[in-house]
């Protein structure tokens, strides 16, 4: 009895302890008799909490209303990739069994959401019945497949949603990407709510000198106002001093500082093919590449378009060797954004691919009192650059109207005063510290500076250095992902190991050929075959592909190590 | 129990497993089976055997399945044996201290075996003050350990559950049986091998099958030691994918029938013995009192063991009270601050009841369940009863976010099941998936007391005219009520400590359970990390209260029938 009383009232202390230390007042309204708005987000829970707080405060006192936000988040953008895809889905099918009659194949599900169908839709909107009409009994015309491209036509009429009005954070790609699927509106049916509507009241947040639309080659918004970019963001690198230190290695500034060999085993990367940013990234690099070729080679005389078409192709090949070798240096690819640099705070890697908003913030948690830090975070020169994290209204929002406050809100100095205000200051977070630097350009005025945590950083500025030639590389957007994923992330076992060999061994130059032999993934093999079967969408050819090219690469690396190993025996 | 109730219940629980198993699976699955035209296709299954990095990743699962197996047996069986045997200082205490290992909270839990075996971590720290290892050159346990590291935490981790089992199935054990063979000159190790091993192999078979599943598809462990060649791992990655490629689920679909034959080769090796004796204990059984020196030995390996396998837990321990811990033994200035934070947070309160509330319906849920399923599969000759019992195991296989992204898509506005969310609340689908993937632990463990115990107990109640429902409620769930015990308390505890279905189903914030409410924790800014493993403490201890508890005090109620 003694022994269950104990029991009893151990277990009823842990409940109790929660309870009895649980917020009073709570700073959100009631939820009751408040209007609600949905948002779906990657957003860490420190920039969810103090956007509801400011968003809250600005209801009330501008126009006296009570609402809350519904934060969902059902884990990082590949989470939420999946989940809109899967709920459009749903709310497709339940569209079209209404309105055509049929059944959904696969090929309709695939086909409302393709984006490479809308050139085909009809210019001839009043049609769109007769169209109808013949798809529901099964009299098609002409040669292109009616059903499919109705399907997409339907799609882009409705106003079908999933429930959320919002999407927020991420990368430009994931929205670019999001936009062109159909999920992310310009404006609502009525026309009077979301960014389109946005642009046209404030015009002049929209201009060249607050919010450009293109900054060193990116976009800052969507070119038909599907989405807008809210903060910035870009990914650089966070390193640990004391492993520096130890390995006897010089700090990083450059992409190329993490290729070192002295660094095997020791460098956290992000995983391109789950995240666009991280793309992005690595994009960047072979970016790199190719203007450096460009800035080598700009004094021969030759002509310049035959100079530049060489120099993205040798740009290309030694980007990507680049990304081998710090592959090969790599201990893994994460998606999570905060592995990275806890890893390198806690000595766990030297260094990673990281971005800068969480390599500032380990930064500052880890400062000592004299001020040092044992993590760092820099910002390659010429090597990134920074992107916009956007916002978008969904299709079919719930509640356009609160949205489209919410927009409002963001993109006011008001709301951009969140993004880097110390928290306390006049207007600015009450809590955390968010240190992400707003995307309005007014917004960096000395008046402001003075209440910023992150003063000294004007992204303009450093933008400037670099510019973005979409025309060499985005068209292998995709392909760079599956490039990596095949040379890198599938084969990641036998690439550190042919590494380590050609470590072991003094790079013998047979071996060390070998490796950086990419004939497989070069720039033409990337914009020709490789992007041709992932822009066909027959997903079974990519299957085999991605097999193919990691079994050639899986091949290499052990030549290499026996090359190495040949060479060893001989000396 | 006659023909037709048990007819009844075999339906029922094979709709049941249709509907939210089944059904969610190829939810998610079927795109694997089409071409883009909508035609059948094997192509993405062949896929798999074509390459050899699927394959590798298939031999390594298995690897990883049969050594994390085979090395939770070897850490549990002599423990349990012990218990059963002897008294020993701290016996009631340490009994149930064993099973606390079992209870890491996700995402912080990674935390704590970094903190424990980075490069800058507590075990080189402490190589190093020894002066065992040169400080410039620290051993990189995770990144060097790979395959072999994934093993020893395994075992560490998924011991309880095959000494539970083993517990269960000894308590059950006739002791009479041991005295029969001493009387006949059978004695120790010869003993083990030819009376007791043979009499308690339902309980060594249920709790082998779940480590071995379990780490056949574990996840979290391979990715804290950032090893991708295992196909869990390999599925998570393509399933996150941003292309897109349905391969992934091919994937899924060759693991299950992997997990099914390798499920249905063990029963078929070692499952079919089924030496139920013929009565419950005749005699009582006398535990012995060892010499002084052989009781505290007791003592000692127990608390060994439990310490061993506790060291990522005390890491988020002190993660939690620390302000900083970085390449030292202990952190640097401790502080209550996070613990503070963290109980005040407006998300700890609501996904503290949240959890209670979603465990506790599932456990019962699966109790019920495990008990009617247990009987069909053992009682009954039902064809079909094979399968049944074979898929009650498969939910432990399943990647989770495949299927909870199939509960998402069955229970959306408009779909058949779209009446399980009600005004936006997800109880009840929450409680159903949590009670799909927790049900091998009751099933095993059910199946395993009706194995041992005679069916002639039930026939004789029948005869004295008690009519057959009541005979099983009145007679045989009584005697196997410690397998329910031990089986409910692992679905319980691993119900509250459930990620995927949190993940993707909780959407609201009043519905997030504590898994959730970590991983929100987790990415916060600032320290996030200590309040994430503050929360995860909290849930320990409850745990733990509740497993030492329920041990404390059964221990005392239930006697011979449950040795805790």
């Amino acid at each position: 009895m003694f022994k269950i009383l104990i029991i009893v009232s151990l277990l009823a202390t842990t409940i109790g302890v929660p309870f009895l230390l649980r917020p009073h007042k709570s700073g959100a309204p009631s939820k009751r008799n408040s209007e609600r708005l949905i948002i779906i987000s990657p957003h860490n829970e420190s920039i969810q909490s103090e956007f509801t707080q400011g968003f809250v405060r600005y209801m009330e006192t501008t126009f006296n209303r009570q609402v809350y936000i519904d934060w969902r988040q059902p884990g990082g953008t590949s989470e939420i990739a999946m989940a809109l895809k899967s709920d459009f889905a749903i709310a497709f099918e339940t569209l079209w069994r209404k309105e055509s009659g049929q059944n959904l194949t696969i090929k309709i599900r695939d086909s409302f959401s393709n984006p490479k169908l809308d050139s085909q839709i009809s210019s001839d909107p009043t049609g769109y019945n007769q169209r109808l009409n013949r798809v529901q009994s099964g009299t098609q015309q002409g040669t292109i497949d009616e059903t499919a491209v109705l399907s997409r036509e339907m799609f882009l009429r409705s106003n079908i949603g999933v429930g959320i009005d919002l999407f927020f954070g991420g990368g430009a790609n994931d929205f670019s990407k999001q936009a062109s699927l159909g999920s992310l509106v310009a404006s609502d049916p009525s026309g009077k709510y979301g960014p389109a509507a946005l642009a046209r009241e404030h015009s002049e947040w929209f201009a060249n000198d607050v919010m450009p639309a293109i900054v060193g080659g990116e976009p800052f918004r969507d070119s038909e106002f599907r989405w807008v970019g809210s903060v910035l963001s870009a990914f650089g690198i966070c390193y640990n001093h004391d492993v520096f230190n130890r390995l006897g290695v010089p700090p990083p500034e450059q992409w190329v500082d993490l290729a070192n060999p002295k660094l095997f085993g020791q460098i956290a990367l992000a995983d391109p093919s789950k995240s666009g940013s991280a793309t992005k990234a690595y994009e960047m690099l072979i970016q790199q590449k190719i203007q450096q070729i460009l800035q080598a080679t700009q004094m021969q005389a030759r002509d310049i378009g035959e100079i530049e078409n060489d120099a993205v192709r040798q740009g290309w090949d030694e980007g990507i060797r680049m990304i081998m070798k710090i592959s090969a240096n790599g201990r893994y690819f994460s998606d999570a954004a905060t592995k990275v640099p806890q890893d390198v705070a806690q000595g766990e890697a030297a260094a990673g691919m990281c971005i800068d908003f969480y390599g500032r913030t380990f930064n500052e948690i880890k400062k000592q009192i004299d001020g040092s830090s044992r993590i760092e975070f820099v910002m390659p020169q010429n090597g990134t650059s920074i992107g916009a994290d956007p916002i978008g209204l969904l299709r079919g929002a719930p509640n356009p109207e609160l949205a489209h406050r919410f927009l409002e809100f963001v993109l006011s100095i008001e709301g951009q005063k969140l993004w880097n205000f110390l928290p306390g200051t006049p207007g600015g977070p009450t809590r955390f510290s968010l240190r992400r630097p707003p995307i309005r350009k007014d917004f960096y005025s000395p008046e402001n500076q003075t209440h910023m945590t992150d003063a000294e950083i004007n992204p303009y500025k450093i933008s400037e250095g670099f510019t973005y030639q979409a025309k060499w590389t985005q068209e292998a957007f995709d392909g760079i992902r599956f490039a990596i994923r095949c040379a890198c992330v599938d084969t990641h076992i036998e690439q550190r190991a042919a590494w380590k060999s050609l470590i072991e061994s003094g790079f013998p130059t047979e071996a060390l050929a070998e490796f950086e032999d990419i004939s497989a993934i070069n720039y033409d093999q990337t914009m020709g075959e490789i992007r041709n079967i992932l822009k066909s969408k027959d997903k079974i050819r990519e299957v085999t592909l991605a097999r193919e090219l990691s079994g050639s690469f899986r091949t290499k690396y052990r030549k290499v190590i026996e090359i190495c190993q040949a060479v060893k025996k001989e000396s | 129990m006659s023909r037709s109730f048990s007819l009844i219940i075999f339906a029922f629980t094979t709709l049941f497993f249709f509907c939210f198993f089944l059904l969610p699976i190829w939810i998610s699955a079927q795109q694997a089976f089409m071409t883009t035209d909508g035609d059948f296709t094997i192509a993405y299954v062949a896929e798999v055997f074509k390459n050899p990095i699927y394959l590798e990743g298939l031999m390594n699962s298995l690897r990883m399945a049969i050594f994390s197996t085979v090395f939770s047996i070897i850490i549990a069986l002599p423990l349990a044996l012990l218990a059963n045997t002897y008294r020993f200082p701290g016996k009631s205490l340490l009994n149930s201290l064993l099973l606390i290992p079992m209870i890491l909270p996700p995402f912080v839990g990674a935390l704590g075996i970094r903190q424990f075996l980075g490069q800058s971590g507590v075990l080189n720290a402490f190589l190093i003050n020894l002066g065992l290892m040169d400080g410039n050159a620290p051993v990189d346990w995770l990144g060097e350990g790979q395959l072999s590291g994934v093993v020893i935490m395994n075992a560490l981790h998924l011991y309880p559950i095959a000494y539970l089992n083993l517990s269960a199935a000894l308590a059950n054990l006739d002791p009479a049986m041991d005295e029969a063979a001493e009387n006949l000159g059978c004695y120790g190790i010869r003993r083990l091998f030819k009376i007791t091993l043979p009499l308690i192999m339902p309980g060594l078979f249920a709790g082998g099958t779940i480590i071995f599943i379990w780490s056949f598809t574990e996840l979290g462990v391979p990715l804290v030691f950032d090893y991708g060649r295992v196909t869990s791992v390999q599925i998570f990655n393509g399933i996150k994918d941003l292309s897109g490629n349905p391969f992934p689920y091919a994937l899924v679909v060759v693991m299950l029938v992997c997990t099914v034959t390798l499920y249905l080769l063990g029963k078929f090796a070692f499952g079919r013995s089924n030496y139920s004796t013929s009565g419950r204990a005749s005699t009582g059984r006398t535990l012995k009192i060892p010499t002084t020196s052989v009781g505290w030995l007791c003592t000692v390996a127990f608390v060994g063991v439990t310490l061993v396998a506790m060291l990522p837990h005390i890491a988020v321990v002190l993660l939690s009270v620390s302000k900083d811990w970085y390449g030292t033994i202990l952190p640097d200035g401790l502080t209550g601050q996070h613990y503070v934070d963290v109980l005040g947070h407006p998300l700890t309160i609501n996904s503290i009841s949240n959890s209670l509330k979603y465990a506790s319906l599932s456990t019962i849920f699966d109790v019920i369940l495990g008990i009617a399923i247990g009987y069909v599969v053992v009682r009954t000759k039902i064809p079909g009863r094979q399968l049944l019992d074979a898929m009650a195991m498969l939910p432990l296989a399943v990647p989770g976010l495949v299927l909870a992204f199939g509960f998402l898509a069955m229970t959306r506005d408009g779909r058949v099941f779209s009446f399980l969310i009600i005004n936006e609340d997800p109880i009840l689908i929450l409680v159903i998936a949590y009670a799909i993937r927790r049900l091998p632990y009751v099933v095993r463990s059910a199946a395993a007391g009706y194995q041992q115990t005679s069916v002639s107990l039930e026939e004789a109640a029948q005869n004295l005219g008690c009519p057959p429902l009541k005979a099983l409620v009145k007679i045989t769930l009584p005697l196997i009520a410690a397998n329910l015990i031990a089986g409910g308390m692992l679905a319980f505890s691993f119900a509250m400590l459930e990620v995927s279905d949190s993940l993707i189903l909780a959407e609201q914030q009043q519905h997030f359970p504590i898994t959730k409410a970590i991983y929100a924790l987790v990415s916060a800014l600032g320290n996030g990390h200590h309040l994430a493993s503050a929360l995860g403490v909290w849930a320990m201890v409850f745990l733990g209260v509740t497993i030492i508890g329920a041990g404390v005090i059964l221990g005392q109620k239930l006697g011979s029938l449950f040795r805790m």
